[in-house]
């Protein structure tokens, strides 16, 4: 079990995470840049020292800033991977993977051939590191964090440099090593792939607090409790990432999501549309002006619809509504719905369901920098 | 010309200069890693009133440093008493007493170049032993220290060369004692004040090309470096 009751502020910026977690299997944190994922992960890992609050693994206190109580991260083994893989210059590969292990002191972990094969090191042994690709130094990031014997394996968008090919060949041998040696996985991801892959439990954090989880077979209370308005796109709207087609009549802009069309008015302020099909748009639509359909529908006059595939469903919150966790094109989001209409039948997890829009979305212009989330 | 000759051939200068430049440093890598390395860590209050201390040589006259010493040496004072109770000789006027000074006057040259290649040190990777399990010592010795040995060398050479250099502090803390505190500098200064031009001239010649030599070579060890770098 981990327990987190953290508070940590730098300028303009606070984190609040109160959250109990079991102690096995995986949790996914997924939403904007800037939201704190890192700095949770951080926390957890023993690099924070300045953070308010507890942190109790196991039952263990690692950190506790009423008691003056601070475990160091070697005794914690809460293993960070960094998404800047952080491998030690001076040292080879062979080297770099042997830092960890040579300083288990006792714990059981993944044995070395095991690793080595899994993650494809055997032609990377005698490089030196900086001649590594970045997907080649995740790799050996990897490799060389579960050669540590980690307690608990903490991944900061770990896949991110790989490429598709070695994800789908490397995200179930992780998913399996974790399992055989009952290693938890707590990860940052943006990636639809890696949350199926490692059967993680989602939880989508902004601005520095967890607003929102998928957890299905959830117990506790909740605190923190769901983001209660989802009204504004700008600041709760759900945005994602598509190809600009044209100009529709009445001036709303045409978008490509996957293969649905959605129709979008520009938002006010929002910078000029290159008139150029193909080019990366970031669009947004509000998740309560959004009509659910289990198939494709026909004969609907809408603006347009997504496909969307169901990642989870949390029903704790019962009378109020469900929390769907949505994925689109690899991209995740959450969406509140009322249990009154879901109520005949409960769409069922891995079912696509598409999104028929009764207003307009919104898009910001040409944001190959991503737009704002 | 035989007396020129002979005192020519007088090189115990040299001896004690070398002697004295190689002990001082050894003993300040002993006390400067250590504190180099806390001044790169710490976020203690009292650390810029440690790297003021530290940095004093560097603007301090060296009469002043050296009047200091003198009266702590004395062994009126406890430092002096002390030294004389276990080695039975004063530090003041001997090879003891200069290298204290040499080594309280090179500090900076020491600690500085230490100090900066420690905190160069990305935080990155030191945070990546921490989670991996080593603890600060360990990482220390496996990852700052490593990385750092450019720091290392550079601390070394300045740290002699400037122990070399070394004039007032040891005019006024050993005086000018044949074969026991009279280093090349002062040998100069005794010459050019008998009116021995030729050894002046032999031993300012050899100290100036061994200066040379030595920042030539550490300038072309971290070209070298740098310019490798920056291939990649």
């Amino acid at each position: 079990m981990l327990e987190l009751q953290v508070e940590i502020s730098f300028p303009g910026f606070t984190l609040s995470v109160s959250e109990t977690w079991p102690a096995k299997g995986s949790v996914a944190l997924f939403g904007p840049s800037g939201a704190g994922k890192s700095t949770l992960l951080r926390i957890i890992a023993g690099l924070e020292r300045s953070a308010a609050g507890q942190v109790r693994f196991n039952g263990t206190c690692w950190q506790d800033s009423h008691t003056r109580t601070f475990i160091p991260p070697p005794q914690r083994r809460a293993v960070l991977v960094f998404q800047d893989s952080r491998l030690f210059p001076h040292l080879n590969v062979i080297r770099n993977l042997h830092y960890g292990m040579t300083r288990r002191r006792g714990q059981e972990g993944p044995d070395w051939e095991h690793v080595i094969s899994s993650f494809q090191l055997h032609d990377l042994l005698d490089r030196r590191t900086e001649s590594l690709s970045g997907g080649e130094k995740q790799r050996v990031a990897l490799g060389r964090a579960l050669l540590a014997a980690p307690r608990l394996l903490l991944l900061d968008e770990p896949m991110s440099a790989l490429d598709t090919d070695r994800r789908d060949q490397l995200l179930p041998e992780l998913a399996r090593l974790c399992d055989q040696f009952a290693i938890p996985v707590i990860c940052v991801t943006h990636s639809e792939l890696e949350l199926r892959e490692l059967g993680a439990e989602a939880m989508k954090m902004v601005q520095g607090k967890i607003v929102s989880r998928a957890w299905q077979d959830r117990t506790q209370q909740d605190t923190t409790g769901p983001a209660k308005s989802l009204g504004d796109v700008s600041e709760h709207g759900v945005w994602l990432a598509a190809r600009f087609v044209g100009i529709a009549q009445g001036g709303l802009v045409e978008c490509q999501l996957g293969d649905e069309t959605v129709f979008a008015r520009r938002s006010t302020g929002s910078c000029t549309i290159a008139e150029k099909p193909g080019s990366q748009i970031r669009v947004g639509f509000d998740p309560r002006a959004v009509v659910l359909a289990r198939d494709p529908p026909s004969g609907v006059f809408s603006y347009g619809r997504i496909k969307a595939n169901l990642i989870s469903v949390d029903e704790s919150r019962g009378q109020q509504g469900q929390l769907l966790c949505l994925s689109v094109n690899g991209e995740l989001f959450t969406m509140e719905m009322s249990g009154d209409v879901l109520r005949p039948s409960l769409p069922t997890v891995g079912e696509p369901l598409y999104l028929i829009l009764s207003q307009p979305a919104v898009t910001n212009g040409i944001a190959e920098t991503g737009g704002a989330d | 010309m035989d007396t020129n000759w002979l005192t020519m051939t007088d090189l115990s200068s040299v001896v004690v200069t070398l002697k004295l430049a190689a002990s001082a440093t050894v003993v300040l890598m002993v006390i400067s890693i250590p504190l180099a390395w806390w001044l790169a860590v710490t976020h203690s209050r009292i650390k810029p009133f440690v790297e003021a201390l530290t940095a004093l040589p560097l603007v301090l006259p060296p009469t002043v440093f050296g009047f200091y010493l003198l009266i702590l040496f004395n062994p009126q004072f406890p430092i002096g008493a002390f030294w004389l109770r276990m080695s039975g000789d004063t530090l003041a006027f001997s090879f003891s007493g200069i290298l204290v000074a040499t080594v309280l006057h090179s500090l900076p040259f020491v600690v500085q170049p230490l100090q900066n290649s420690f905190e160069n040190v990305g935080k990155g990777e030191i945070e990546a032993a921490a989670v991996l399990g080593a603890h600060p010592l360990d990482i220390f010795a496996s990852v700052t220290a490593p990385l750092a040995k450019r720091g290392f060398l550079t601390a070394a050479v300045l740290g002699f060369a400037h122990s070399v250099g070394e004039f007032g502090v040891i005019l006024m803390v050993g005086g000018n004692i044949p074969e026991r505190t009279r280093v090349i500098s002062i040998d100069i200064y005794t010459s050019v004040e008998t009116l021995d031009y030729a050894r002046a001239h032999l031993l300012s010649l050899g100290t100036l090309i061994f200066a040379f030599v030595t920042l030539l070579t550490l300038y072309l060890i971290n070209f070298g470096r740098s310019g490798r770098n920056r291939a990649f």
